[in-house]
């Protein structure tokens, strides 16, 4: 019986044991049925990604599609970090993930190359892709090695990188083939766009802005910038401008009156700026940047150091500060009051840029700054056309003679390509000529005049009602053709005000500072919502009627440089209202305090009557105060006018302009070498 | 040549990284790398944290990936078991509470914060993305409102709650029509814009008033918001729990210290007023059980921390019989983290909060089908609900009696076995799992 037991047990022993062996023996099977998929898929993915190398595969760009779809989210994550590191990246870029076509931001790269004047110009393009494609997140990827000065504080940008080269290209290659970015954007003058794997950007957009860039590809595709100067006269037949090409081309509204961006974020150096503050000034700038320069740090686009030594010492005689901006390699002028090359960082070059009266240049970097800071320019213009790289805001003067010769031959800007030792074209403009064009077209002087203050106090309706305060004094003041503007502080209260009116009709701008505009696209929906910073609101000067600015949580230091911005960009007669939260004696106290604030440039920022104060701020919660912007006749102008009579004189006894009055003050020729 | 092919490629002259050969870096990251992985992808995410929140501080856009927090999602709420790295996410604590430190994004004009975790269960609902569409953009509101109307429940998301979050939810104000609505009356509002039309917003107090008492008295139990509930209204769940000692005191009097509930927010009020360890049942003082209670709150407090947890709602603690202490936010599945009950009578304090409460709300599950039991609810020592089931699982519901002044202080709940069949009563196993507890 116990025999029997345990051959039955054994029995029944073996059977479990041989099912359990079939079981595996599945579940190996299956493992190696499995394995054999992965690599099927592998050595698909292998086949895919040759033939999409293979230059002579058709539509390499679908076969590149189909072999990311093949990795997965996380191998292409890898794929785009390891080639980060490989090319030794950092900072924001690695917070980018492959998208995968789902809901995240469009994200945009936008390459490009050349010095500081073409970043600025960049970004205007980067500005209006931002706006296109809201709220997108943009890398700007650039040749010039301190890119990141231009784009550091941009808030349409996430992370700017700086590669040259094979490196550039490496780069530009890992982007075209993961979906990484929606959409790639090469910068050369024309625009051109490509569309990685999964790209989510709509395809009539993209036929139109190929349409559109095809027949500019022959002069920027081969033999890159050689070509420039077809390219440029084919522009300038067609009555294009640098600005109206690359609108053009990238399908989006930019024209000749766009301006670049620059955003200072650091007020100026109070020690640098310390000879200017109440002293109006006229800018100046000799040289160029230091990978095209000749060895003195010019190029045939220069003016001669002579015209410079001369227009310094016109401007002098008629009482103006002059000061030299610029690079430390770049060469100085005699005689200018203040000498600024390689002391001041581009921020505060840009701010002391922005509250002169003018800028003197010749084609190049800083009239592009300029530019995007609202001053006018008069430039002077040789080797590269006026008609395709001149703004029109400024003065732009041509030269009559020689001329547009850039990229003629590789060297053309170091030196002449007709082989003069300095090049005729840019001896040909008269230092008395600019200097007249810069008196007649100098920016006056405003200065804002306390009108009144009232309190808005404990019976206001709604928080907002200082701002519909403003807008609606402004609107009727000026009526319907007003053009006003608010400067908030928080976006709730642009809000607010955007609710009152349909959306796309708000009938002002609206700008918040840079570290809240990440989050303005939800405003942004319903009006133009632009970023500023503690020191600059990017606007034209004397564009607005009236503007509202919202003061509140901002230090007295910068509560002084944004007044100033404010009065910058409002034209003469117009009003500012600005908005303070704070109580009765501390409003009192700061309103009267602006008052006292000097600013470079400007001899008196404010005009405040405390007596307009008193009695006014009882329970002031929030205060109001208005002010209205005036002209301010400045003694240079006055001299000016001065000059401009007695050249007509002059004139009128038969004396030739360039000749005794000029000579009085200019111990050597006007024309001479670089 | 391996099985993968990739030394024959690497072994290629001409393969190099030089924008010509991108093959090279797929291959080579797909060596290094391996396959699907989701637990990398998850620390991937949060080693990227970093660099998201500096450029945000910056004012920048950079936002946690939405299609990296889709595929979690998709775990979160698809994962089977035989997916084994995506269960272990399912069910990693630790990730829900990495990832709640990441800020997705602002709702309602910066009021709400949404963290990442919920960002991820709302896009891991791929089939309900046309829903959550608003004017072809994805709109975090719309899938917010699933999500807390309908996804906490329905996919038992307790867990990915923050503290935080409801707090936000139920008491940030929200200038609507005049009035200020929380972005839950909001939400609601969304979900049935007919209610906005009931109301005479001319009188935006009174609208104000009406919605959130039509919300407490019919849209909690309809949406099942209880745990939305507990945390209190307007931010100020803290002072809400306002003289705990009274009422702890009279318990003690009483001699009903039993076991606690409590609620992460409570607990250093409700430890201070118990003066724990203390004793944890009527009759002699059990001096290991007492510190084996201790150690489980410091465990309890140690494993929220590293988990980042901040919205435990429960915390059940079973003196004497070593019960582990669990809470939703620990694990997520109720079934899962439910609180095996062995003894025949309980008792725990419940803190209420500052709303309109009403009743409490207990849900048992039965584990054992042959089980059958009585028990009740006493709220302040008066029988409040008696209640036999035969049923696995049931849900009681016994109105607070707090001494005319809802809504403010303590409540304590007993609940006690009267009767138990079962043919295996011997042996010490439990004969209730506390699924829920929440006051109304």
């Amino acid at each position: 019986m116990q025999g029997n037991r345990d051959a039955e047990l054994a029995a029944i022993q073996n059977r479990e044991l041989f099912s359990r062996l079939t079981e595996a023996n599945i579940r190996i099977g299956e493992l190696q049925s499995e394995r054999d998929n992965l690599e099927r898929m592998l050595k698909a993915t292998l086949l895919l990604a040759e033939a999409a190398t293979d230059e002579r595969q058709l539509f390499p760009a679908v076969r590149i599609d189909a072999a990311m779809r093949m990795l997965t989210l996380v191998q292409r994550r890898d794929l785009w970090l390891a080639g980060l590191t490989k090319l030794g990246l950092d900072g924001a870029i690695f917070g980018l993930f492959p998208h995968n076509g789902e809901t995240d931001p469009i994200t945009i790269l936008v390459s490009g190359s050349g010095g500081f004047g073409d970043m600025i110009t960049h970004s205007c393009l980067v500005r209006r892709l931002y706006e296109r494609f809201s709220p997108a997140r943009i890398v700007v990827l650039e040749a010039h090695p301190e890119a990141h000065r231009i784009f550091a504080s941009n808030p349409y940008v996430l992370s700017t990188i700086s590669l040259k080269g094979e490196q550039k290209q490496q780069f530009f290659d890992l982007a075209a083939c993961l979906d990484i970015f929606d959409l790639l954007v090469d910068v050369r003058y024309a625009v051109t766009y490509a569309a990685p794997p999964l790209s989510r950007i709509p395809h009539e957009f993209l036929l139109a802005a190929h349409s559109r860039s095809s027949e500019w590809q022959r002069f920027v595709r081969r033999d890159w910038p050689f070509l420039n100067n077809m390219l440029g006269q084919e522009a300038m037949r067609r009555g294009m401008t640098e600005y109206d090409l690359m609108g053009y081309t990238a399908n989006l509204p930019i024209a000749t009156r766009d301006a670049g961006d620059f955003f200072p974020v650091e007020p100026a150096d109070a020690a640098l700026v310390a000879p200017l503050v109440g002293n109006p000034y006229i800018t100046v700038h000799h040289g160029s940047d230091r990978v095209m320069s000749a060895a003195n740090g010019v190029q045939t686009k220069n003016l001669p150091k002579a015209t410079w030594q001369a227009v310094v010492a016109l401007l002098k005689l008629q009482g103006w500060t002059t000061v030299q901006l610029g690079e430390e390699h770049e060469p100085p002028i005699e005689g200018v009051a203040v000498d600024l090359r390689g002391k001041s960082s581009f921020d505060h070059t840009a701010q002391i840029i922005k509250h002169a009266h003018a800028h003197i240049d010749t084609e190049g970097g800083l009239v592009h700054l300029a530019r995007a800071m609202g001053t006018r320019s008069v430039v002077m213009f040789g080797p590269t056309p006026a008609a395709f790289f001149g703004y029109p805001a400024n003065v732009n003067v041509q030269s009559q003679g020689c001329a547009n010769c850039w990229w003629v031959g590789p060297e053309w800007a170091r030196s002449c390509v007709r082989g003069f030792a300095g090049p005729e074209c840019m001896a040909e403009h008269a230092p008395e000529k600019i200097v007249d064009l810069v008196l007649r077209f100098a920016r006056s002087s405003k200065t804002a005049v306390l009108q009144g203050a009232m309190d808005v106090g404990e019976d206001a309706p709604s928080p907002a009602a200082p701002l519909e305060t403003a807008v609606t004094r402004a609107r009727s003041q000026f009526r319907n053709s007003s053009r006003t503007a608010v400067a908030v502080r928080g976006l709730d209260l642009l809000k607010l005000c955007f609710a009152h009116f349909p959306a796309g009709q708000t009938p002002f701008d609206g700008f918040v500072p840079l570290e809240l505009f990440g989050r303005a696209a939800e405003v942004g929906q319903i009006g133009e919502v632009r970023p500023y910073s503690p020191v600059h609101i990017p606007a034209e000067t004397d564009s607005y009627d009236g503007l509202f600015l919202d003061l509140r949580m901002v230090g007295p230091e910068n509560a002084a440089t944004l007044l100033a911005e404010a009065i910058r960009v409002t034209r003469p007669d117009g009003e500012v209202l600005i908005f303070d939260e704070s109580p009765h004696e501390a409003a009192r106290a700061r309103l009267t305090a602006l008052g006292g604030k000097r600013i470079p440039g400007a001899r008196s920022l404010v005009k405040a009557n405390p007596k307009l104060l008193d009695g006014s701020l009882h329970q002031a919660r929030a205060v109001t105060a208005l002010f209205r912007v005036v002209e301010t006749p400045t003694d240079v102008s006055a001299a000016a006018r001065g000059l401009r009579r007695s050249m007509r004189r002059s004139r009128s006894n038969g004396q030739v302009a360039s000749g005794r009055i000029w000579d009085r003050v200019v111990s050597e020729p006007t024309r001479g070498s670089l | 040549m391996d099985a993968f092919g990739i030394e024959s490629f690497q072994s290629r002259p001409e393969a190099r990284f030089d924008g010509q050969t991108h093959p090279q870096m797929i291959f080579d990251a797909v060596a290094k790398f391996g396959f699907f992985d989701h637990g990398r992808m998850v620390a991937d995410l949060l080693d990227t944290a970093r660099v998201i929140e500096n450029d945000r501080a910056k004012g920048k856009c950079l936002a946690p990936p939405e299609a990296v927090l889709a595929q979690v999602g998709d775990d979160m709420l698809h994962a089977l078991p035989d997916d084994q790295g995506a269960f272990r996410l399912r069910h990693s604590p630790a990730m829900i509470g990495a990832l709640r430190n990441i800020e997705h994004g602002t709702l309602f004009d910066g009021r709400l914060s949404l963290p990442s975790p919920i960002a991820a269960v709302i896009l891991g609902r791929r089939d309900l993305r046309a829903q959550f569409t608003t004017a072809g953009r994805f709109d975090f509101r719309a899938g917010l409102r699933w999500f807390v109307l309908h996804g906490v429940v329905e996919h038992r998301l307790w867990h990915v709650l923050s503290r935080h979050f409801v707090l936000q939810l139920i008491g940030r104000s929200v200038p609507w029509k005049g009035a200020k609505l929380t972005p839950l009356e909001m939400l609601v509002l969304d979900e049935r814009p007919e209610l906005a039309a009931r109301f005479d917003w001319r009188d935006p107090s009174g609208c104000q008033l009406a919605l959130t008492q039509g919300l407490f008295s019919e849209g909690v139990r309809q949406y099942e918001l209880f745990w939305c509930l507990s945390a209190g209204p307007d931010g100020s769940s803290t002072d809400s729990l306002a003289n705990p000692e009274d009422v702890v005191a009279r318990w003690r009097a009483g001699g009903n210290i039993g076991t606690e509930l409590f609620e992460p927010a409570a607990l250093s009020v409700i430890e201070q007023a118990l003066g724990l360890p203390a004793p944890s049942a009527p009759g002699p003082v059990d001096k290991s059980a007492a510190n084996r209670r201790s150690s489980l709150v410091e465990q309890y407090r140690a494993e929220a921390a590293s988990a980042g947890c901040e919205y435990l709602p429960l915390l059940f603690s079973v003196d004497g019989l070593g019960c582990r202490a669990l809470g939703q936010g620990s694990f997520g599945i109720p079934n899962e983290i439910g609180t095996p009950v062995f003894t025949d009578s309980l008792d725990f304090v419940l803190p209420l909060p500052s709303f309109r409460a009403r009743y409490v709300a207990i849900e048992l599950h039965l584990p054992e089908p042959r089980d059958k039991a009585l028990y009740r609810i006493a709220v302040n020592g008066s029988t409040a609900a008696l209640s036999s089931t035969e049923d696995r699982s049931a849900l009681l519901i016994a109105p607070l009696l707090t001494d005319g002044a809802p809504g403010r202080g303590y409540a304590v709940v007993s609940l006690e076995r009267l009767a138990v069949e079962s043919p295996s009563a011997a042996a010490p196993r439990p004969w209730a799992i506390l699924e829920r507890a929440w006051s109304v």
